[in-house]
């Protein structure tokens, strides 16, 4: 392996260590505010990607974005007001199932107004930074940047906001929140609002590397076991679990071949299960008996 | 009951009758959808009572977006064979069931397709889909026509009939289309290719099929990559066959992997010029047009069917594109043509079968069936008893720079006539 395509993969890696990270931010987000596990987050990927894909054309890459964001907020916000609330207190369980069903209406949606031919989204730009003897797209580094703040953003928000804490709360036990006076609906809103723009965001950094296709919600498949590795309620798991997995895959594809990568990554989320139920970066739950 | 906490009024956790409300409106919006994926065509034309065609076909699944697409070809053709009368004045009547892309699915809606007493079952975009409901299939004297079969079900013991070019044929005419710019001087003598497939056992068939054909071509394959249908990232397997400095690539993968992989070449630096050939799930206007934005102008997809931005326009695709757009569809949306094709050529066995026409009946019409859909096709569609492959030949098209379609080169022969 050269040195070029060495930093090649190291990119490579990186981009998609970010997309997991963004697809697997928006999960955790959702299952620490609000003890969801929303299945239906790969259809928010693949409804924010198509949203892009028909506003960014006119309105330009960083405008289209930022309605994108705006849209997916909305989104987000409605699925859970239209839907998700009416669990309120409920099970796990069925919410879980709600989201499998919210998941299936989104994709009806997306045929309904787009069709089912491929779409693009253009990228923000098409420079290209010198490193070593080689070059890396630009986006890259504007992928790994847009993580980061959000990351940085999550994580600031939910420890040192009155309103992240109340969220916190609000996901340790939604009805005893609620008799204390936090406003759970609001906030379980606002946690939704902010998992469509987490998922708008991966959405368009994946899909501009890739295809605006009805096989993006797959994505989630794939960025689960990072989910996993890292502990679905923390963040800094989220991102570092999915940076793991992203390398894994990409230098097992490089080194042993597209058959092997999957087996290898999911191998990963089986061993940690074993060891570290709760990822390494969760924390095991005590319970009293 | 409320509580009052901190001077606000908070109600207990509502799960009442609003929820079951909009759990049971939900509920009706998930059955009319599958209600609507399931529904069949017009039969109003029928006089003298219908054909029945089942239909079995990813419309929620993994394969969903060229299942929907292919259905609305299927349809469009039904709706045009029914207003112009029928067959004989017997309307064609499609009987749809959605597999998901799921092996028990598919079984429960063979069975149920065959206890509706249907002539033939169409659809099946994979194995996964197929490959369950053949041994069946065979045992009942049921034609399968697929448009994605794997080449080892083709076998002529079995019933299943491809009424597209199959893969290994596609993936063969691929190298033959390298060999014919190697001829014209565009691609170097030495013809050093790397290709990109699927990790799939229908990948592997294909990798024995092309091994062969490059040997006989004078092609040397310098590297074979793998990669599962919907890879997040195909970064590493084109560093690789960026690594190898290929003269040209061809990537044996469905049309958002194309894109995928074409921008994947764009990042690690595939030269912009490097030829590349890949199959028919890319030919239509649109695909070509996205994936010549990456840069890479000299693209060719593989085609089953003339397309309808390309000058040529025989009366089959006149009459094609007019079903089109009776059915409000796009012409040039991908898989649309190959789900017309497969109902006209289910027509055409019908025709030759007559009324009512038995599942054996229907296999012995189609194995002594032959039609190229009025020069819709590159060449005759030839079904006989040692013979399920139908496609005879095909072509390469190119996107033109106004965003419409070229063809490439003459039609390549797939299976000698």
């Amino acid at each position: 392996m050269t040195a070029a395509s060495l930093v090649s993969l190291v990119a490579s890696a990186m981009l998609l260590g970010s997309v997991y990270s963004l697809v697997n931010l928006g999960v955790v987000l959702l299952v620490r505010t609000t003890g969801t596990m929303n299945f239906a987050q790969g259809e928010f990927i693949m409804l924010g990607a198509y949203v892009m894909s028909a506003l960014g054309p006119s309105m330009g890459y960083w405008p289209g974005l930022l309605a994108t964001c705006v849209v997916m907020a909305s989104v987000g916000f409605l699925g859970y007001y239209l839907l998700m609330r009416f669990l309120h207190g409920g099970s796990e369980f069925d919410k879980v199932v709600l989201t499998f069903m919210l998941s299936i209406i989104l994709t009806q949606a997306v045929i309904m107004l787009w069709g089912t031919d491929p779409r693009e989204i253009a990228p923000a730009t098409r420079a290209r930074v010198p490193l070593l003897d080689t070059s890396v797209q630009a986006t890259t580094f504007i992928a790994i940047a847009m993580t980061v703040a959000i990351a940085v953003g999550l994580v600031l928000f939910l420890s040192r906001s009155i309103t992240g804490l109340r969220m916190r709360a609000l996901s340790a036990d939604e009805s005893l929140a609620e008799y204390y006076g936090i406003r759970t609906e609001v906030l379980s809103g606002l946690a939704w609002a902010m998992a469509g723009v987490c998922a708008a965001v991966a959405g368009v950094i994946y899909a501009q590397g890739t295809a605006v296709a009805l096989t993006l919600p797959e994505i989630l498949l794939l960025a689960f076991p990072a989910a996993v590795l890292g502990g679905l309620e923390s963040f800094e798991g989220a991102v570092i679990g999915s940076l793991v997995v992203a390398g894994v895959y990409t230098f097992t594809n490089y080194v042993l071949g597209g058959q092997w990568s999957i087996v290898i990554v999911y191998s990963l989320m089986l061993i940690t299960l074993m060891v570290r139920p709760y990822g390494f970066f969760g924390r095991p739950v005590a319970q009293r008996l | 009951m409320t509580f009052s906490t901190a001077g606000r009024t908070v109600r207990p956790p509502r799960v009442g009758r609003t929820a079951r409300v909009v759990s049971t409106l939900a509920a009706g919006l998930m059955v009319s959808g599958v209600l609507a994926a399931c529904g069949g065509s017009d039969d109003s034309s029928s006089s003298g009572g219908s054909y029945k065609i089942g239909v079995e076909i990813d419309q929620t699944g993994r394969s969903k977006a060229s299942g929907v697409a292919q259905l609305k070809g299927m349809t469009a053709a039904a709706d045009a064979i029914n207003k112009a009368g029928g067959i004989d004045g017997h309307s064609v009547e499609l009987i749809v069931r959605d597999t998901a892309s799921d092996a028990a699915k598919a079984v429960s809606a063979y069975s149920d397709l065959k206890s509706q007493g249907v002539s033939a079952i169409a659809g099946f975009l994979g194995s996964v889909d197929l490959g369950p409901v053949v041994k069946r299939a065979k045992a009942d004297n049921m034609a399968l026509l697929a448009t994605g079969s794997p080449p080892d079900l083709l076998d002529p013991k079995n019933t299943v009939f491809s009424t597209v070019a199959n893969v290994n044929a596609q993936s063969e005419a691929t190298l033959s289309y390298i060999k014919n710019r190697m001829d014209d001087g565009d691609v170097a003598p030495e013809g050093r290719v790397g290709i990109l497939r699927y990790a799939t056992p229908a990948g592997e068939q294909q990798s024995v099929a092309l091994a062969a054909k490059a040997k006989e071509l004078g092609i040397d394959i310098v590297t074979e990559q793998t990669a599962p249908p919907g890879a997040a990232s195909l970064s590493s397997q084109l560093q690789t066959i960026v690594d190898k400095k290929p003269d040209a690539v061809i990537f044996l993968v469905l049309e958002s992997d194309l894109l995928t992989a074409v921008k994947a070449a764009d990042a690690t630096g595939l030269p912009k010029d490097t030829p590349i050939a890949s199959w028919a799930f890319a030919s239509s206007p649109s695909s070509l047009a996205l994936v010549a934005k990456s840069g890479y102008h000299d693209i060719a997809a593989s085609a089953n069917l003339q397309s309808p931005s390309a000058a040529e326009q025989s009366d089959g695709l006149k009459a094609y594109v007019t079903a089109a757009k009776a059915a409000g569809l796009d012409p040039g949306s991908t898989q649309i043509p190959e789900g017309y094709a497969q109902t006209m050529i289910a027509a055409a066995a019908l025709k030759k079968c007559g009324y009512p026409c038995s599942s054996k009946d229907f296999i012995a019409a189609l194995e002594s069936t032959s039609t190229d859909l009025d020069g819709f096709a590159f060449g005759p569609i030839t079904y006989s008893r040692d013979e399920h492959r139908g496609f005879t030949a095909m072509r390469f098209v190119t996107s033109t720079d106004s965003g419409g379609i070229a063809y490439a080169g003459d039609p390549i022969e797939i299976i000698s006539k």
